[in-house]
């Protein structure tokens, strides 16, 4: 594993037992984020973005979870593969490498319990200080992510602050114990314009500041424009095309991409017609024999059907998945 | 000039609660709609700007009746429906109908799709023939197989579904459609596909439309007049090109300006604002904004609740500063 890199993810497959069968969510997944950066990961509803991102956490219940291929974290100790780690193990690693913000955070902060307890109580079992220093310090970060003012939200519960205010405070929460990693799962999907501008601003401040790294899930272009410096477009659990956010907004080599940048409104034009992609995407039951994409894609040739295509370099850092792009062509 | 649809004239829907208190000076009184006045005229889609909690969808509702509206009048097709009773009104419906967000909260999650579109034919006594006549025609326009005619909801993609929410609303060839926020639960590419849908309503079969969404791109592609809301009140409105062209209310501008970038390389000045959208409840004299207002002035903004004022061309706004000929000290 190269030491520029935070996590690297090689080959990753996640099968999900569901009533209907198996779901193979997540199929050959690379991806690398290194120190520092912000990684956008883009797709649409069940293409497998969020699958891959709780997998980091192994977040999925175990019983009904198959996984293989590695994820390997940088740690203090040398590379480790967290697929491979006990819950012991595990346990230890959150928090103080990874953490995690998801996007409805009304939900995933406990109802009956004040906003700044939550906090400190990670924060006295993660850094083992006292209930007092644990309160000081939750008042100091949440004077930074502009939780404010700081001594009556501390003492409010979830349900008496608007959504902004609850992802700040999720966004506290990740911040609280200097981790090297946080995943951010759609943390702007369900609030406002206005709102998701104010949380982008602010975790692009704080991600200056601390030099963490991002994995940033999103299903929205704007916001991968907005924040992320590299960026992987999922679709149908497998990985397109990664590499540098404006390479892949000025040259998208997977048609795929082409397709999800054209689809989007633009600013510029009114009472124009947009592009679409035809059709759906596909149900993840069974392995695919050919390019998933095959079925909406305006350059399908015979070589799709039978054929999955694998990663071809196009340019340095910039990988697609797409039988248009051969090696030695 | 120009024949109106739907003209609103000054509807105020106030909600009153904790109305048990017997002071009646402590009751709260939520202005939801506040002296709202706007006209649409037939064969344009009219779109409704806000943010959550703005009383977009309020507004929507009152001219559908399905919240009766405290004042006001409200016209449609030049008749006056705001004294109706219900049995005039369900006459009228039919030439009203509406497509919601969440389109499988829509749908009678155990009534087949077929069964759905029977119900409503038999609700305005069509015959089945007649019925089974234009699901055909329909499903033909929108490009639906017939056979999810005997799928329930759950087992249709979002996208699918919503556009068959749209066909059950043209069953009855109604004049005048509510669309409220019909694209913002979908993922991109399919969003495209819907509102190529309803711009090709617009301007082959002539059908009028209120688009009420929180996407000012979405509005920009598809809308011929816009009214950007904000806590009950209409800030700006006129025709798209007139308003995008020439943002005069500094909401309109920061909602603009907090849109993401569409390119990483783009260079965007950004006007941030404070805090959250306040709640309407017991508002005071003074312009609603005046909270969040970068170009706030004291004397004036807390004091004087701005009309709407023309700025030429059908460009209306209301704000203290907003025209070249107000002068900022």
């Amino acid at each position: 594993m190269d030491g520029r890199n935070i996590i690297e993810i090689n080959n990753l497959d996640v099968n999900l037992m569901s009533v209907r069968g198996i779901v193979h969510a997540v199929s050959g997944v690379n991806m690398k984020v290194k120190k520092g950066e912000v990684h956008g990961v883009v797709g649409e509803s069940g293409c497998g973005k969020s699958v891959s991102a709780k997998s980091i956490l192994k977040l999925h219940d175990p019983e009904r979870t198959e996984y293989s291929g590695e994820i390997l974290l940088d740690t203090e100790e040398g590379p480790l593969d967290i697929l491979k780690m006990n819950n012991r193990h595990l346990t230890n690693m959150k928090g103080k490498y990874v953490s995690m913000i998801f996007q409805d955070p009304m939900t995933s902060l406990n109802p009956i319990m004040k906003a700044g307890e939550q906090i400190a109580e990670v924060v006295r079992i993660k850094k083992n200080l006292k209930k007092k220093e644990a309160k000081k310090y939750v008042l100091d970060i949440f004077d930074k992510v502009g939780i404010l003012p700081p001594e009556k939200r501390y003492n409010q519960y979830p349900f008496e602050m608007s959504g902004g205010m609850l992802q700040r405070v999720m966004i506290a929460m990740a911040l609280s114990c200097e981790v090297k990693l946080i995943i951010a799962d759609e943390p702007t999907t369900a609030l406002d314009v206005t709102i998701q501008a104010q949380i982008l601003e602010l975790m692009k401040k704080f991600q200056k500041e601390s030099n963490t790294s991002i994995i940033f899930i999103t299903h929205n272009l704007g916001v991968v424009a907005e924040i992320c410096n590299s960026v992987s477009v999922m679709y149908a659990g497998r990985v397109v095309e990664s590499g540098n956010v404006v390479d892949i907004f000025d040259n998208p080599a997977h048609p795929y991409t082409k397709a999800l940048l054209e689809s989007r409104p633009s600013s510029s034009d009114t009472g124009k017609k947009m592009k679409t992609i035809a059709g759906a995407p596909p149900a993840l039951y069974r392995k695919f024999i050919g390019c998933p994409f095959e079925a909406r894609c305006e350059y399908a040739m015979d070589l799709c059907k039978v054929k999955i295509p694998c990663e071809t370099a196009v340019k340095e850092e910039h990988t697609v998945a797409c039988h248009l792009y051969k090696k030695g062509d | 000039m120009a024949e109106y649809m739907i003209e609103a004239r000054n509807l105020v829907k106030y909600y009153y609660l904790d109305n048990f208190k017997i002071a009646k000076s402590k009751i709260r009184v939520l202005h939801a709609v506040d002296h709202v006045s706007f006209n649409i005229e037939k064969g344009e889609i009219f779109g409704v700007i806000g943010e959550s909690g703005s009383g977009k969808s309020t507004i929507g509702k009152c001219i559908l009746r399905m919240i009766e509206a405290d004042e006001g009048d409200i016209f449609f097709d030049n008749e006056n429906i705001s004294r109706l009773n219900s049995k005039q009104m369900k006459a009228r419906r039919r030439n009203m109908q509406m497509i919601f967000q969440n389109p499988l909260a829509s749908f009678n999650p155990k009534m087949t799709i077929g069964k759905a579109f029977y119900e409503l034919g038999h609700v305005y006594h069509m015959k089945t023939q007649e019925v089974t006549k234009k699901i055909r025609e329909l499903l033909n326009y929108i490009n639906l197989d017939e056979d999810v005619l005997s799928r329930l909801p759950k087992e249709i993609s979002g996208g699918q579904l919503q556009r068959l929410a749209i066909a059950r609303a043209l069953m009855l060839e109604p004049k005048f459609l509510l669309a409220d926020e019909p694209v913002s639960a979908l993922d991109v590419s399919v969003q495209a596909q819907i509102l190529n849908l309803l711009f090709e309503l617009k301007e082959k079969r002539g059908y009028t439309i209120l688009f009420i969404s929180h996407d000012l791109t979405v509005v920009r592609n598809v809308c011929d007049h816009v009214a950007v809301v904000y806590l009950g009140v209409i800030v700006e409105t006129g025709p798209v090109c007139e308003v995008y062209n020439n943002l005069l209310h500094p909401y309109t501008q920061a909602l603009l300006s907090a849109k993401p970038k569409e390119h990483p390389l783009e260079q965007k000045e950004r006007m941030i604002l404070e805090g959250d959208i306040p709640n309407a409840i017991n508002v005071k004299e003074g312009c609603r904004f005046a909270s969040r207002c970068p170009k706030f002035r004291e004397g004036l903004c807390d004091n004087r609740t701005p009309k709407l004022r023309d700025a030429g061309n059908g460009h209306f706004v209301a704000c203290h500063y907003a025209l070249p000929s107000d002068v900022l000290d």
